[in-house]
């Protein structure tokens, strides 16, 4: 009965996807053509200014804390739009990267390969970025740190894999 | 009556998937898309020879049960290489994050894990000869495994910059909805017997005369798609390196 139920419940999942996929096609193929269109432009140093720890507690040490609250969301609201707008950018990138492939060049392949995997990150790393700053929205004071347990093991494989290291 | 009404829409249903399926096999080398879906490619030239084969046989000789028990195991094994040739096409490449492509296939292990547990542990039918029961049952699990990939593809789509365009993107689509109406007629047929073999059938060819359908309006047209002559002006580098460091203040090293 379980497997009855688990293959019915995948299997209503596909098919409502497969359905949503092919009824949006049409959204689909605008979305691509706004692919096309050129990318916004967008200040690396405004979003440098704008998360600039040394900033914060400067304006944490001079405004009151309702004040160092309201323009710290403010702050925050400019930083998450941003990010959008950098989201919209990088997909539009990886599909005009995936358009470029097509074209019978192993050079421009493996070139726009690598464009596509240092979007992906990209995109991954704004997923987090996001959370952080959602978080700072709903508690603009809050001086807690995340826990990094795997980054000590992340340079330990690094180091390992690095010219001279102990596989290398 | 009813009965040879569906008998009748099965075979109209048969043709016409055949026939497109013709023109599909027909037009991929001259779309130079065997070499990107060889395996593809395979499955769908065997699937018109065999059922144009079976068309001239009676259905309850031994040649028409030899011709299709012995497609069927093939068809069952290029169906299960055809889920990776699609992942290999929509993943990212090699060096893009490990942590994408290792949660890929850690999700694609569990779900093969969870088809092989559906394998495993279903009856054997009472009437089938157990080779021919092992063939229903391998074809059980990937079709569950095609309809995964299916719900898999969809999910990921945006995050990995795939379009509608994107051909991997079709013939998932259409082995996934084919998969998922097939083991619904399983579900619902053969196994708690809600349904009758009439109507097992017909949904089968309904569900493949679907997925026929949907590779062919992938496949057929020759797209005249916008030349891409150069990239936008965008520094992915900084902004990697900008965002990674924003991240990072979050974290207090142990």
């Amino acid at each position: 009965m379980v497997s009855t139920l688990l293959i019915v419940a995948i299997a209503a999942l596909a098919l409502g996807l497969g359905y949503s996929l092919l009824r949006n096609a049409h959204v689909a193929a605008c979305a691509e053509q706004d692919a096309l269109r050129d990318p916004s432009e967008i200040d690396v140093e405004i979003f440098r200014v704008l998360l600039d720890r040394d900033q914060e507690l400067q304006l944490h040490q001079y405004l009151t804390i309702s004040q160092f609250a309201t323009f710290e969301r403010r702050r925050v609201r400019i930083a998450l739009r941003m990010l959008r707008l950098v989201d919209d950018n990088t997909g539009m990138l990886m599909q005009r990267a995936r358009l470029a492939k097509i074209k019978d060049d192993s050079e421009v392949a493996v070139e726009m390969d690598r464009i596509i995997g240092s979007a992906l990150q990209l995109r991954l790393g704004l997923i987090l970025a996001r959370c952080c700053l959602y978080l700072k929205w709903l508690f603009p004071s809050w001086t807690l740190f995340l826990p990094a347990f795997d980054v000590r093991y992340q340079h330990l494989l690094d180091s390992m894999y690095a010219p001279g290291g102990a596989i290398a | 009556m009813a009965h040879e009404f569906s008998y009748l829409v099965v075979k109209v249903l048969w043709v016409f998937s055949l026939v497109l399926q013709g023109a599909i096999a027909l037009s991929m080398p001259t779309k130079r898309l065997v070499l990107t879906f060889p395996i593809f490619f395979a499955y769908t030239v065997l699937e018109v020879f065999t059922q144009t084969a079976l068309l001239f046989f009676d259905t309850r000789g031994n040649r028409y049960a030899l011709i299709y028990w012995y497609s069927e195991a093939v068809a069952v094994l290029l169906g299960l290489l055809i889920i990776f040739e699609v992942l290999r096409h929509i993943l990212p490449p090699a060096r893009s994050p490990r942590f994408v492509t290792n949660s890929v296939w850690i999700l694609t292990a569990i779900t093969a894990v969870v088809a092989l547990l559906l394998l495993v542990s279903a009856k054997p039918g009472a009437e089938n000869e157990p080779s021919y029961d092992l063939i229903i049952r391998g074809e059980r699990s990937v079709r569950f495994l095609q309809a995964s990939l299916l719900i898999m593809v969809t999910a990921l789509m945006s995050r990995l910059g795939l379009s509608w365009h994107d051909k991997s993107v079709g013939i998932a689509t259409g082995f996934g909805v084919y998969s998922a109406l097939a083991l619904v007629a399983y579900e619902f047929g053969p196994h708690l017997h809600f349904m009758s073999s009439t109507a097992m059938s017909l949904l089968n060819g309904i569900a493949y005369t679907l997925a026929v359908i949907i590779w062919a309006i992938y496949l057929l047209p020759s797209r005249s798609r916008l030349p891409i002559e150069y990239l936008p002006k965008f520094n992915l580098a900084e902004w990697n390196n900008v965002v990674g460091s924003y991240i990072n203040q979050w974290y207090r090293r142990y």
